[in-house]
């Protein structure tokens, strides 16, 4: 209801009503007879509409005010466009009323001149005086009838003698009273007016006290008529005991001449009395005008200024829609106008958005079901991957991938391996061959790193491919890594496992008959033959049996290094063992002089105590070994422990200062027949690695300087990582390690 | 027996009413106080002619509801003045002729003193039954020049208006 009351359509009906009404208003102050009877209500009507169009701009105003207040959208615009055109509307039209004010003012004082009044004046005087001797004349006249009346000595003789004065006065009617206005005498020129004109009780009071009345009398239509009554005094009385009266009608020719003066003089006086109020209805009337005009013209503003904000605040509205994600926003189209393309060209735009939209949201969908599918693929691999950006920062990786690290990369986004590697220090094995690989300009790279992990050593096979320079990780890489341990250990152990086999089979088998055989030889031929023959014979025959012998020992040594282990874990105290293999070997013919330094903070680890028992003593041995000979025999003997948030390990170092490792020697120090020693199998250290293995650590071997070897043990806290596995689907198969270390 | 029922106090004023229903006929008659402002008094020594309209109205009382409007009538005189013969002349709109006086107050006190009218009351009315009989004068603002009305209305110089008053007429 209210947006139809502010509405074009009531304002413009009230605007066309009230122009009318001001159209006759306007008029009817001219003093037109169109309008002239209406005038007031025609005031009213046009003071009533020019309140309620008043009232109908002050709601509107109202209600831009709050709008503005309120910071609706559009309302400050609609405010300025209002004050220019109210500006534009309302100043010209306060400088015309002015003007026309003083216009009009002037121009009605204009209408009137000083000299025309004056005319006017004199020319109505002039009358007067002319009918006032007229008048003079009649009533000298009648006093002269009055005095022979008064000598009249009877009615009868009053009857006629009022006869012949009249007729001689040429009276219309002549009649005598007595003072109190009784009729006595009536004498008249028409026959049929029968009833005298009496004068009346003013006229009769004034005779009475002796004076003579003489009036002017209009008539009914234009005529006038003069009226004198005089008093009659009989003759020996001093008061007047009758009064004499006439009607005497002014010639046509007076009448008309002072009726004219008349009508013109009192026209002109009405007018200059009208003078005032003329001025004030003229006012009036143009201030109405103007009142009018300017509502009219606010109103205008007002609708103008929404039609022409209408569109732009649609077009805000559409715009903030828009940035608010609302992309299907269309506005109206109103107009044809550039503000109308506009709003088309803004529909088209939010269509196209929409549009791009809708396509970027299926790609996005899509996208988004290929990463599901992806992470959900990556997530069962059995491979880490990670991947990295342009600039080597960690981007994505696996679930996988914390599993075999043993970490949380999401604490590691968009880092550096070598970042990672600064805060876990364990991967830095892998951490250098990523980095170094990320490094190499090649589209495929593939790397091996040990690293100690939770659980212990990890081999782990990685391999690195760059992205392609085309899209969104351009220059990135993709790598890929496998924890091999398990699988390289299951190989050696099965080649071991088969070298053993075939050991015993094809060699300890034939061993016997040959020994047997050297035997039979030795106790069949060695009495027989000369003296000199015969101790070559028992030098051969021993011979073979002594490197019988020896290879029964290698084989049997072997065989117990591939016998699959049976490990007793229990909590070990890793000093405690240290001090007690070291007193044994405090009574040893070759001297040395053994340092121990045990961090009494190390924990306890899980571990079978007569293997590492067994470890410890094969590095002192061969420590001893490659002391004997130096002046000063030193073996230091190190513990030290490593907490870590993944578990930690404990570190084991046996350095000597002898000799030295050979450096084409210390890769493969570890493997099986590999030795310095001209006695040795070769099997010592591999068995300690074997045993160090089993147990999930890790060892190493290194030259000091300035002249030295150390062998560095690292074993986790935890279980062995053979213990530990709780993959019941891998089989491992486990070797027996010999009691003795083999140098 | 006439009294006055209700009268306001005003320029105008009717002082006394005296009213008679015989058969068909109303016969009024009455006085009047009309005093004009002297703006209207110059007014019509400028030229400017005044009318006093005289209204009457003839009421049936009916119990318990309002009253019932049996006829109104409307007299008007016109006062103004002759500058040739300096008199003051009045017409009316129920009688020819006119009748010239002169003072302006001869002229009031003509107008002022009412009748005696003779009012036809409408077909079928019996004279039975309680009457009231309205009555008002005013100056008539709309018949003054257009110019001068909007002055006449906002100026409490030219507001000469009696209200109604209510008569009792007799039977």
């Amino acid at each position: 209801m209210m947006r139809y009351l502010i509405g074009p359509v009531p304002a413009v009906i009230l605007s066309l009503t009230l122009l009318g009404a001001l159209f006759m208003l306007t008029t009817a102050a001219q003093h037109s007879t169109a309008f002239g009877e209406q005038y007031s209500l025609l005031l009213a009507v046009n003071l009533l509409g020019i309140v309620a169009l008043a009232a109908l701009i002050i709601v509107n105003l109202w209600r831009l005010v709050r709008q503005f207040r309120a910071r609706v959208l559009g309302s400050r615009l609609a405010m300025r466009f209002l004050g220019a055109f109210v500006l534009l509307a309302v100043l010209p039209l306060a400088i015309v009323y002015y003007f026309s004010v003083q216009f009009v003012s002037r121009g009605i004082d204009s209408w009137f001149d000083v000299r025309i009044e004056q005319a006017l004046d004199d020319a109505l005087l002039l009358g007067r005086a002319s009918l006032e001797a007229i008048k003079q004349d009649v009533i000298e006249k009648l006093q002269e009838s009055a005095d022979r009346l008064g000598e009249s000595q009877s009615e009868l003789e009053t009857i006629s003698l009022l006869d012949e004065l009249r007729i001689q006065g040429d009276y219309e009617s002549m009649s005598v009273y007595t003072p109190t206005g009784g009729i006595i005498a009536y004498s008249a020129q028409e026959a049929g007016s029968l009833i005298p004109d009496t004068p009346d009780e003013s006229i009769l009071a004034q005779l009475r006290q002796g004076q003579v009345y003489a009036s002017l009398e209009p008539l009914t239509g234009e005529g006038l008529q003069l009226r004198v009554v005089v008093p009659v005094q009989s003759r020996g009385v001093s008061e007047p005991d009758q009064v004499l009266q006439i009607l005497l009608p002014l010639p046509l020719r007076y009448t008309k001449l002072g009726q004219s003066v008349q009508t013109a003089s009192a026209e002109y006086e009405q007018l200059v009395y009208l003078r005032g109020p003329l001025k004030f209805s003229f006012v009036l009337t143009l201030t109405l005008v103007t009142l009018m005009t300017m509502l009219i013209a606010v109103w205008i503003a007002f609708f103008l200024s929404r039609r022409l904000v209408a569109p732009l605040r649609d077009l805000a509205e559409g715009t903030r829609a828009v940035a608010g994600g609302d992309y299907g926003k269309q506005l109206p189209v109103t107009s044809t106008d550039e503000l109308g393309v506009l709003v088309q060209s803004f529909n088209e735009m939010t269509r196209q958005i929409h549009h791009a939209q809708s396509e970027a949201r299926n790609s996005q969908r899509e996208a988004e079901e290929q990463r599901t599918y992806l992470e959900t693929v990556l997530r069962h691999l059995s491979s880490g991957v990670l991947s990295f950006d342009r600039k080597h920062r960690l981007q994505t990786y696996n679930a996988t991938a914390n599993q075999i690290l043993g970490l949380d990369l999401s604490e590691s986004h968009r880092l550096t391996m070598a970042e990672i590697a600064g805060k876990h220090e364990r991967i830095e094995p892998l951490a250098s061959i990523i980095s170094d690989g990320l490094a190499q300009n090649v589209s495929e790279w593939q790397g091996e790193a040990t690293v100690f992990g939770r659980h212990g050593r990890q081999v782990l096979i990685c391999r690195g491919t760059r992205l392609p320079i085309e899209g969104p990780r351009r220059g990135g890489a993709v790598v890929v890594f496998d924890d091999v341990t398990d699988l390289i250990q299951a190989q050696r152990d099965a080649a071991w496992g088969e070298v053993a086999r075939r050991l015993a089979h094809e060699i300890k088998n034939p061993l016997t008959p040959i020994q047997l055989s050297a035997e039979r030889i030795r106790h069949k031929y060695l009495g027989k033959l000369p003296k000199d023959d015969r101790n070559g014979l028992d030098r051969a025959t021993r011979t073979i049996a002594q490197q019988v012998e020896s290879m029964k020992l290698m084989v049997n040594a072997f065989s117990n290094y591939a016998q699959p282990v049976n490990m007793q874990l229990e909590p070990v105290v890793l000093n405690r063992l240290v001090r007690d293999v070291v007193e044994l070997h405090g009574h040893q013919d070759a001297p040395m002089d053994v340092r121990l330094q045990l961090d009494p903070a190390i924990p306890q680890i899980s571990a079978d105590a007569g293997r590492l028992r067994q470890v410890l003593n094969n590095v002192i041995i061969n420590a001893r070994d490659a002391l004997r000979g130096v002046e000063h025999p030193v073996l230091q003997i190190t513990t030290r422990g490593f907490l870590e948030a993944e578990g930690g390990y404990v570190e084991l170092r046996v350095e000597d200062n002898g000799p030295g490792f050979a450096e084409r020697q210390l890769e493969r120090l570890f493997e099986p027949y590999v030795t310095t020693k001209e006695k040795g199998t070769g099997l010592g250290l591999a068995i300690v690695r074997r045993i160090v293995e089993e147990h999930g650590g890790t060892i190493r071997a290194e030259n000091v300087d300035p002249h030295g070897a150390a062998i560095v043990l690292r074993i986790p806290l935890q279980a062995a990582r053979s213990m530990a596995n709780t993959d019941p689907n891998l089989k491992v198969p486990r070797f027996k390690v010999s009691g003795d270390p083999i140098g | 027996m006439c009294w006055p029922v209700l009268s306001a106090r005003a320029d105008f004023q009717v002082i006394a009413i005296v009213s008679t229903i015989s058969g068909s006929e109303l016969q009024v008659s009455g006085t009047l106080d009309l005093d004009l402002s002297e703006a209207a008094e110059t007014a019509i020594d400028k030229g400017v002619p005044v009318v006093v309209q005289i209204r009457l109205a003839l009421y049936r009382h009916r119990p318990l509801v309002w009253d019932k409007k049996l006829s109104q009538w409307s007299v008007r005189f016109r006062i103004r003045y002759h500058g040739l013969s300096g008199r003051y002349i009045v017409d009316n709109d129920r009688e020819d002729g006119i009748e010239s006086f002169a003072s302006i107050q001869q002229a009031l006190q003509f107008v002022g003193d009412l009748g005696p009218w003779t009012l036809e009351l409408p077909e079928g009315q019996d004279s039975g039954g309680r009457f009231r009989l309205a009555v008002r004068t005013r100056l008539d603002i709309e018949s003054l020049p257009a110019p001068l009305r909007p002055l006449a209305y906002t100026s409490p110089a030219w507001r000469l208006d009696s209200r109604w008053t209510q008569w009792r007429p007799e039977s």
